[in-house]
């Protein structure tokens, strides 16, 4: 029942991003360069750097790709993520409550991000660049960017559904979800474990690239099967937080329209 | 009223219009903290991942001079405010057709409030890069005279970006949707100008390109100084940042003269 009703969802959301050809190109262009050039970063240190303790070029292009397509699907998806602490203090989840579907979905996937194409042609190209993607490592791959997009959308629905406690927390939980983005395009290899405990719980990055990364790079199926149960976990969390939090939502006296 | 007293009038609004856009800079919180809190974030992924780069070569213990140079350049970057949002919103509503009317240049108008703003968020952002560097490497870099040096060239390395966003936001008159512009510019910075990797480590052809840019007397010229002091270097940075200030003082003018001719033909 959800499904089909997510995939109209789906279609409506893109095509209002869509709406403006023009715009949409140029932004989807824009960020593409804007991930290419932030990852001339890391060429210009390989060329003289052979490996930073065991990750090499083409592990690092891995990482970004696998990120950058993870978190291009989630904003192209649910581009809602970005919006729903807004929505919690000004009221403008009333015209759902009444709706028989699915308050969060509807949400979170009424909105598409036109930059996030970009994040993902990026996010390919940049997989392609690493050299993974051939036999298996495909499967592995889409299987690693489906991970990272699931585990995009839950953090962001885990950091925007704390306004249903803390209220006018838009500004700090999109630079938590900023910081998670960050820490995700570095490799995990140059933290702690106290960090890294950080990185897999307050902050996320570990779910959003790490895990999955590491099934591209030695795929395993145990490790595939914890991965699964990890970022499904979290899913299952940021789910049961945004109900939990539904309960104490007030309402607003603001007309909206949904399109 | 002499030329004298006229210029001091004159003088006198643009520190007013300065005074007001630092209060309301300072009152902006959350976006202060915000950008010092991401300032914190990459001085530490860059501390741990210099460390890990340079824990078996002879250059390990200037690890944390790269640390300082990363720290000045961020400080370069990040305290930049939005003028070319501003100066865009402004033509996109119409907005600059009343400002046109005071008794005040529009341009120098906004290069003022640009300027207070840069001050207050530099002044912030200098205590805490400072404060994390310090932090992070354990001490001051190799030659803390170079970091001495350093300084007052970044902040004329600030001003210098702050001229291009005005070119950048005037484009707006002819452009409608300057963003576009901004963000190529701002990429050709971060990786032309070095922000995160000194110039001296770029592939050969890579740095001889970024050497004759802009961007590399912006960001890379000044951070450089904090690995080693050099007179010579000091002055070749001031120079350049010199020429290419006094070339964009005259493109910001041209820009700005034909913009306003632009505002004539379409009826004011």
């Amino acid at each position: 029942m959800r499904m089909p009703f997510f995939a109209r969802l789906l279609n409506t959301s893109l095509r209002a991003s869509m709406a403006l050809r023009g715009a949409f190109l140029l932004q989807v262009a824009l960020m593409a360069l804007n991930n290419v050039c932030f990852f001339t970063t890391w060429w210009i240190l390989f060329q003289r750097y052979d490996q930073i303790r065991g990750w090499r070029m083409a592990d690092m292009a891995a990482l970004y790709g696998v990120s950058a397509c993870g978190f291009g699907i989630a904003v192209v998806t649910c581009g809602g993520i970005y919006e729903l602490a807004r929505m919690i203090n000004e009221g403008d989840l009333d015209s759902l409550l009444t709706q028989p579907r699915s308050i969060l979905l509807r949400a979170i996937a009424s909105r598409s991000r036109a930059s996030g194409w970009g994040d993902l042609a990026s996010g390919l190209f940049l997989l392609a660049m690493s050299g993974y993607l051939h036999g298996t490592g495909l499967l592995a791959a889409l299987f690693a960017v489906a991970l990272s997009a699931v585990a995009y959308i839950a953090c962001g629905v885990v950091l925007q559904s704390t306004a249903f406690w803390f209220g006018r927390i838009e500004t700090l939980a999109r630079q938590v979800f900023d910081f998670t983005i960050g820490f995700s395009l570095y490799p995990p290899s140059l933290f702690g474990a106290g960090l890294r405990l950080v990185l897999f719980t307050l902050v996320p990055a570990a779910l959003v690239s790490y895990v999955p990364v590491e099934l591209l790079r030695d795929f395993h199926l145990e490790q595939a099967l914890l991965a699964i149960g990890l970022v499904g976990a979290y899913a299952t969390f940021a789910a049961w937080l945004f109900h939990r939090g539904l309960r104490r939502y007030e309402s607003g006296s603001r007309f909206g329209v949904w399109g | 009223m002499t030329a004298r007293s006229s210029s001091r009038a004159l003088l006198r609004k643009y520190v007013a219009v300065g005074r007001q856009a630092s209060r309301h800079r300072l009152q902006e919180r959350s976006a202060l903290v915000g950008r010092n809190a991401f300032l914190v974030m990459v001085l530490f992924v860059f501390s741990r991942l210099w460390q890990v780069l340079l824990e078996d070569s002879d250059a390990a213990r200037h690890a944390g001079d790269y640390v300082w140079y990363l720290a000045v350049a961020e400080w370069v970057t990040l305290s930049q405010p939005a003028l070319f949002l501003e100066i865009e919103r402004d033509i996109r509503m119409g907005d600059i057709a009343y400002h046109l009317t005071r008794p005040i240049s529009y341009l120098a108008f906004k290069l003022s409030s640009g300027l207070a703003e840069l001050a207050v968020s530099m002044a912030v952002m200098l205590v805490t890069a400072l404060c994390t560097s310090y932090a992070l490497v354990g001490g001051w870099p190799s030659d803390p005279l170079g970091l001495l040096a350093a300084l007052p060239l970044a902040l004329a390395a600030a001003v210098l970006l702050l001229l291009c966003g005005a070119a950048i936001g005037l484009s707006a008159f002819w452009l409608q949707d300057c963003a576009p512009v901004y963000w190529i510019w701002q990429k050709l910075l971060f990786v032309l100008g070095g922000l995160f990797v000194p110039l001296s480590m770029y592939p050969g052809w890579l740095g001889e390109v970024a050497a004759w840019s802009p961007f590399s007397s912006m960001l890379s010229g000044p951070a450089s100084l904090v690995f080693h002091f050099d007179a010579w270097a000091v002055v070749s940075v001031a120079a350049k940042l010199g020429i290419w200030g006094v070339l964009g003082v005259v493109l910001l003018r041209a820009v700005y003269r034909r913009a306003l001719r632009v505002i004539d033909v379409h009826g004011g």
